[in-house]
């Protein structure tokens, strides 16, 4: 599992984009069971909320990651920095005991759909960024067919939606 | 929206890249030592008798203090600024043990009445003033370099910038202050750090978090 998602985002660094949404994948399902289980039922905040936040801060954070060192390690490090501050906006501490981490596995958890925090951030974006990502994300179009839709130029394109997603993560949580 | 759709825009994200947090602590020391400079040519001067002093060793010894503060700390925030960064012990203690080290052979060296007067000096108020307003540039370059990093503690790495900025400014004030005995250092020269230490923290708890 280190090999092989350090491996990838070693190719996703380099430009491919199919290897990096495999790792974000792949990461997705190892973050979605550490998640769950940290917030437990009844938790400050619901775990897909908490595992995309984790998953835009993986994502804008990526240069803090050096390639010679392991990256599960970094991984948990910013899940657990993202479940301990999911308790602090609740007025609550844990402790994350990262012995806890020796047993997580990819557990086949089903993803539930989240309408909750991201869309929230999603709206409050101003308009040309919102029609990128969601044109993106939601409607599934590539940065090229999001240009010709919008009429605007692939660089503007993928500027607004790199704008848009550092926005929605700051606004994360916040609201 | 779906983790899945999010994945896919995140993916189509590629071409950004920020510099390593090396790099922007490098770049960020190279932007707060001439800022630094400007704001203590601004407020203050080296001391008249700069050069003939540098043969006095209670003035080096003010700079071995400083530089070593500011070099350990520097060190320091860029381990902090990865998630997965921890500072060494040894970081952390070289500085006061330094101090201490200094400061006790000051006060075996001074015959026992000028030892007060030697700590508390002539420059207390001013040392008080000027590091802050010469730190307090630095620091918010620091601040504004930590909020491109990743720093799991960001109220300890804004501490550690605040000291970092603190070990920059006093290094600048020492050149102008008359103030050589290491005792007046190792009092006056830490509350006025300790200051942009506190700022330092607030600032990471604040602005830091991402």
């Amino acid at each position: 599992m280190e090999q092989e998602l350090a491996e990838l985002m070693r190719a996703a660094l380099g430009g491919e984009d199919v290897a990096y949404a495999a790792f974000l994948r792949q990461v997705s399902g190892l973050i979605r069971s550490f998640v769950r289980r940290k917030l437990g039922a009844g938790g400050p905040a619901e775990p897909e909320d908490v595992l995309q936040e984790v998953l835009l801060a993986l994502h804008l954070k990526r240069h803090t990651w050096r390639a010679s060192e392991p990256i599960l390690p970094w991984v948990y490090a910013i899940a657990r920095y993202k479940v301990v501050d999911a308790y602090r906006r609740r007025g609550q501490r844990v402790v994350v005991d990262i012995d806890d981490l020796s047993d997580v596995l990819a557990a086949p958890e089903q993803e539930t759909a989240s309408e909750r925090d991201i869309e929230r951030a999603l709206s409050s974006l101003p308009a040309g960024q919102r029609a990128v990502v969601t044109s993106i994300s939601l409607e599934g179009r590539s940065i090229g067919e999001t240009a010709n839709r919008l009429t605007m130029k692939e660089t503007a394109v993928r500027v607004a939606l790199h704008r848009g997603l550092a926005a929605i993560a700051a606004k994360f949580g916040r609201t | 929206m779906k983790t899945e759709d999010l994945i896919r825009a995140l993916a189509s994200d590629g071409t950004v890249k920020a510099p390593s947090p090396e790099r922007t602590c490098a770049r960020a020391i190279l932007l707060a030592v001439p800022l630094a400079a400007a704001v203590f040519l601004v407020i203050l001067r080296p001391r008249p008798d700069f050069m003939e002093s540098l043969d006095s060793l209670r003035f080096l010894s003010k700079f071995l203090v400083t530089l070593t503060l500011f070099a350990t700390m520097a060190y320091a925030t860029m381990h902090l600024a990865r998630p997965t960064g921890r500072a060494s012990a040894w970081s952390f203690v070289l500085t006061p043990v330094l101090v201490v080290l200094v400061a006790a052979m000051e006060w075996l060296v001074l015959p026992p009445g000028t030892r007060l007067p030697a700590m508390l000096g002539h420059n207390a108020l001013i040392c008080m003033t000027a590091i802050p307003v010469i730190g307090l540039l630095p620091l918010g370059v620091f601040i504004m370099a930590l909020r491109q990093c990743a720093p799991t503690a960001p109220a300890l790495a804004g501490t550690i910038a605040g000291l970092m900025a603190g070990g920059l400014a006093a290094t600048f004030y020492a050149s102008h202050c008359t103030d050589d005995s290491p005792l007046f250092v190792a009092l006056w020269y830490s509350l006025a750090v300790g200051v942009l230490a506190i700022v330092g923290g607030l600032a990471g708890r604040w602005f830091v978090r991402w």
